[in-house]
């Protein structure tokens, strides 16, 4: 495995990272990841531009809220009795 | 998140149109949803899409109290992705609908006995999956010999179409990421699959898939890895 992509791995390993990423972090973490960014701010940035694409990754989904109402009223109906 | 379902929980809340009144169903953007649905013990209304952990562990403790608003609230956020979750494993709607009947009627009816899950969304998904296993193996061994018996276990989780386009990759290397993703062995895909789409810590995946966070580490760093060859940005 290369360098650049240990830390990547590293990094999507990394709940606080993600955390940050998502906006999530607690302040500690959003300064110690802000300063992080700032450190070697070029490579930095890559692996951010990297991390944000798994991230953001598309999945193959089945749209089914239409059917939330019907099962919802199921359940309902099942515990009702 | 397609924005035309998103919910406009302010605008519901204080309009005359949508207030509920006992025995009258609640509309959402045309789509009746009963009369149950959206008035709940968090506060105020919310869009039940995007409940953030506290919220889900507010619910719990609510259920475990016999609050069922809160269990039909509960169970109205997490259905989509319970559903796509178990549909990768066992791709047959009505099979996973009743299954997540099953899991919601489980957990209603055990509410007094059940703890504080540590994580709401880990504790569904590995509830899910154990009886989702549970009800194959039964199915399997009445109908082994008609060799009827099948799960698909996270086959097809990514679009390679759609990849291609996410990563701005060059149609020349469409073979490439596919035999990238095609090589990935099924409990990578679950790992991915949980931790992406799902956003699982590796804790989280680790109480799902009832492995150790090491393996979950090794087998998220190898997608990567596998991905990573052909995706560098």
């Amino acid at each position: 495995m290369t360098s650049q992509e240990s830390n990547l791995c590293d990094l999507l390993n990394d709940e606080s990272f993600i955390r940050w990423m998502r906006g999530t972090s607690s302040d500690i973490e959003k300064k110690s990841w802000d300063k992080w960014l700032h450190t070697n701010n070029h490579k930095h940035q890559q692996l951010i531009k990297e991390a944000e694409k798994y991230l953001m990754m598309p999945f193959n989904t089945i749209d089914v809220e239409d059917e939330i109402p019907e099962e919802a009223k199921r359940l309902n109906t099942e515990i009702a009795k | 998140m397609n924005k035309e379902q998103t919910f406009n929980s302010e605008h519901l809340f204080n309009s005359p149109k949508h207030r509920r009144r006992e025995g009258y169903p609640v509309i959402i953007k045309g789509i009746e949803v009963g009369d149950y649905y959206m008035l709940g013990s968090i506060g105020k209304l919310k869009d039940l899409k995007n409940l953030n952990n506290s919220d889900l562990d507010k619910l719990w403790s609510e259920i475990r109290k016999g609050q069922e608003d809160s269990l039909s609230e509960l169970f109205c956020h997490s259905y989509t992705w319970l559903f796509n979750y178990g549909y990768k494993i066992v791709p047959r709607k009505a099979f996973i609908k009743d299954t997540l009947q099953e899991l919601f009627l489980n957990l209603w009816k055990n509410r007094n006995s059940i703890k504080e899950a540590h994580s709401v969304k880990s504790y569904l998904l590995s509830s899910l999956r154990r009886i989702i296993f549970r009800k194959l193996r039964k199915h399997r061994n009445r109908t082994e010999r008609n060799h009827t018996y099948k799960q698909n276990l996270f086959e097809e989780i990514l679009n390679i179409e759609e990849l291609m386009v996410h990563f701005e990759l060059e149609q020349n290397k469409r073979d490439q990421l596919t035999l990238a993703i095609k090589s990935l062995s099924k409990r990578q895909r679950e790992a991915v699959h949980l931790k992406f789409y799902n956003g699982l810590s590796n804790s989280e995946i680790a109480q799902v898939m009832n492995i150790n966070k090491q393996s979950v580490y090794n087998h998220i760093s190898k997608a990567i890895k596998n991905m990573q060859e052909i995706v560098s940005v």
